[in-house]
């Protein structure tokens, strides 16, 4: 290991033998990793208790105020709750508790009976819900992924290799337009278009369901999932073939290059096998977070088009204080920007040999 | 500076992002005086009106005028135009009474028309950009709401980098156990969704604030959630820079920490830092955009881009009909944009490798 000084609290808490450490480089990292990992979410955890606690008001009285406010038509109003009532309900959700033992109560829960809880808004199964929008936002964010990652290698390598024509300036203008531009008020502007001239539906998920026409639904659901697709791809290909471009450009400036054209290695080659491998680097390292934001949904994107989502369902979740909710989204959420960041280290030595052998 | 002004001359762009950016702070600096009327003044029976100002009739001839406009229809907003009442446009006209910096009283305006003047009070106002749903002038009120959205990117990327600076640099510096708790607190704020955070955070304090302190909690939030990306990135470059001979010979003599980070390690990376307010600021903006978006930004009476954004181009039936309400939201984008060409031009001047790099 020959930088000791990056890392040298994760050995000792996690096994604390440097003679293992040495013999066994990839599991003493991965569980020093792990371990951290363990303890973060832990902490995680209890600073959202923790926030939550802060906050004025909790669901109980949220819920006792809607009631107030549903008056049923000219009608007296009979439903209110009374003292007694509120503060039993608040007693069954270890609302009246302090944060820490909400928290402990929670992982109890989920870790002794197994269970996620169920929503305290809608009553259904955390699972349920969470798992039928997460599959919305699975889909249109892995299309959307798919998209922008194929199309900007395809254009970063291509125009990488126009570089100095007159062609560069209009790329490298256009792709830090893209870049620039407020993601919130082009999908704004998207809609309106759509609204405009009535070539896209307005709004991101079609009325009808699955179950009832399946071939139907699904041409349906894909004319309906074009724009949000659309707004979703040129938020996101500018600042991808700006990197690409980059770091292509930067390793064809390489020496090793030069090298390689001077011994006669076609150009095709030169490109593909050699600039281009290590154009996977900084694309490894910037993707870490690729995992959780695959999960994660995007909540404007969302909210613009009202599609159904994950990141809308979590929205209105903290408005509410959906305890049960938020933590199970959030506790996954993270534990995949952790799971992806340990993925691209190790994806990095895979890729690299340079990091590879410097960790032996 | 002299290099600045050669780089803007060789690259239009970047000179009109910087003109651009010159005028609009300047038309914030000088709001009560440019905007014809106050941000909150109300004119009966011309709501959704159309932007106005017209170069020519027959009436007066060539000069800026405004057409008489009669509401038609109250519901769906239509206006049709006075055969022959024709008002003129006139610079340092007099208006409204206002406070320029809320010191001195001034009654001239930049432009109006004859509606304050003794003679004629019943001329038509003019309305550059239209008006909104409750008959305000959309021009004004963008300069006014200039104030939250122009400073709120300076102030919240001054707060993000004063942390930064601080915790990056002393983790660089110092090494060790404090490398390792200062890492670990900014993954731990990573981990947390940002916008979820923000939420947590908007929802714990949102309980009727008045403007200032609103403004001030957002960039307070917003700063908390952008500082540790900026501070892993200052981490690394102190790490860099601490390995050179000059840092060597400062501690050899003995100086304090302290001095050697501020005076000596910092002041080496002032380009970098300047690149990363530059294009940190537009990330603020838009910031303070999507909480107004969701309803928890800043609110009437107070205006800013992004509340008026959330008040009139939410809906995008409105948006269709008066398309004109969305000229906030093309002030931002603007901005986003200049920021953001200014930004990249002061990166290419930092780096000429970069440049040489981008010829060859």
């Amino acid at each position: 290991m020959s930088s000791p000084a990056s890392r040298p609290v994760l050995g000792r808490s996690s096994f604390g033998l440097a003679q293992l450490r040495q013999r066994h480089p990839l599991v003493t990292f991965l569980t020093g990793r792990v371990l951290t990992m363990a303890i973060m979410l832990f902490l995680l955890g209890l600073g959202v208790f923790g926030l939550m606690s802060l906050s004025p008001g909790d669901i109980v009285d949220n819920y006792a105020r809607s009631l107030i406010l549903q008056t049923r038509g000219f009608q007296s109003n009979t439903n209110t709750l009374t003292d007694a009532q509120i503060q039993e309900a608040k007693h069954r959700l270890w609302l009246d508790r302090p944060f820490y033992a909400q928290y402990f109560h929670w992982l109890h829960q989920v870790f002794v009976e197994h269970d996620l809880g169920r929503s305290l808004i809608s009553r259904a199964p955390v699972l349920y819900l969470v798992g039928t929008r997460m599959l919305n936002s699975i889909i249109l964010n892995l299309l959307s992924l798919v998209f922008i990652t194929i199309i900007s290698f395809a254009l970063g390598l291509y125009f990488s290799s126009k570089a100095g024509t007159r062609i560069d300036p209009v790329v490298a203008f256009v792709s830090l337009f893209l870049n620039a531009f407020p993601g919130i008020l082009l999908l704004i502007l998207l809609q309106m278009f759509a609204l405009a001239t009535g070539i896209f539906p307005v709004t991101a998920y079609p009325t009808d369901n699955f179950d009832g026409r399946p071939l139907g639904f699904t041409f349906s659901y894909l004319y309906h999932i074009i724009l949000p697709l659309i707004g979703a791809f040129l938020g996101g290909i500018g600042g991808e073939l700006r990197l690409i471009r980059a770091t292509m450009l930067d390793q064809l400036g390489q020496p090793y290059i030069m090298a390689l054209r001077s011994r006669g290695i076609s150009e095709r080659r030169i490109y593909f096998n050699h600039a281009f491998r290590n154009t996977m680097n900084p694309f490894i390292t910037s993707s870490s977070n690729l995992l959780a934001d695959l999960f994660s949904g995007s909540l404007i994107l969302e909210i613009v088009f009202s599609y159904p989502g994950i990141g809308r369902l979590m929205y209105e979740a903290v408005i509410q204080k959906d305890i049960n909710l938020v933590m199970t989204n959030i506790m996954f959420i993270s534990f995949l920007i952790l799971v992806g960041m340990l993925i691209s280290d190790v994806a990095l030595a895979l890729v690299d040999p340079r990091i590879r052998y410097s960790n032996q | 500076m002299k290099g600045f002004c050669r780089a803007l001359r060789r690259r239009p762009i970047a000179l009109i992002s910087f003109i651009v950016l010159a005028v609009l702070y300047f038309g914030m600096l000088f709001c009560e005086f440019l905007a014809p009327y106050g941000p909150n003044e109300q004119f009966a029976n011309h709501s959704y009106q159309p932007p106005g100002l017209q170069l020519y009739s027959r009436t007066l001839g060539f000069r800026p005028q405004v057409q008489t406009l009669v509401l038609l229809n109250d519901i769906t907003r239509e206006y049709a135009g006075l055969e022959g009442h024709y008002n003129p446009v006139k610079l340092f006209a007099v208006g409204p009474e206002a406070k320029l910096w809320g010191l001195i009283p001034i009654r001239h305006h930049f432009f109006g028309t004859d509606r304050y003047a003794n003679p004629q009070p019943d001329a038509e106002p003019i309305f550059l950009f239209g008006t909104d749903n409750l008959g305000r002038d959309i021009f004004s009120r963008i300069l006014y709401g200039s104030r939250i959205s122009l400073t709120i990117g300076f102030v919240g990327v001054t707060i993000s980098l004063l942390i930064a600076l601080l915790l990056g640099g002393l983790a660089g510096y110092l090494g060790g156990i404090w490398d390792w708790i200062i890492m670990r607190l900014a993954e731990y704020i990573i981990l947390v969704p940002g916008l979820y955070l923000i939420l947590f955070l908007r929802s714990i304090l949102s309980t009727n604030l008045n403007s200032g302190q609103s403004y001030a909690i957002i960039t307070v939030i917003l700063s908390t959630v952008g500082w540790p990306g900026t501070a892993r990135m200052i981490r690394g470059m102190v790490h860099a820079i601490k390995r050179n001979d000059f840092v060597a010979n400062a501690e050899l003599e003995s100086m304090p920490a302290r001095a050697i980070l501020f005076r000596h390690i910092i002041p080496q990376m002032a380009s970098i830092l300047i690149i990363s307010v530059t294009l940190g600021i537009p990330g603020f903006i838009l910031g303070e955009t999507v909480l107004s978006y969701l309803g928890l930004g800043i609110v009437d009476p107070a205006v800013s881009w992004g509340s008026m954004i959330n008040r009139d181009a939410t809906t995008i039936t409105n948006l269709v009909q008066f398309p004109w309400v969305f000229a906030p939201g093309v002030f931002l984008i603007v901005i986003a944009l200049s920021f953001n060409f200014l930004g990249e031009l002061l990166r290419d001047m930092a780096d000429p490798n970069w440049r040489e790099r981008r010829r060859g």
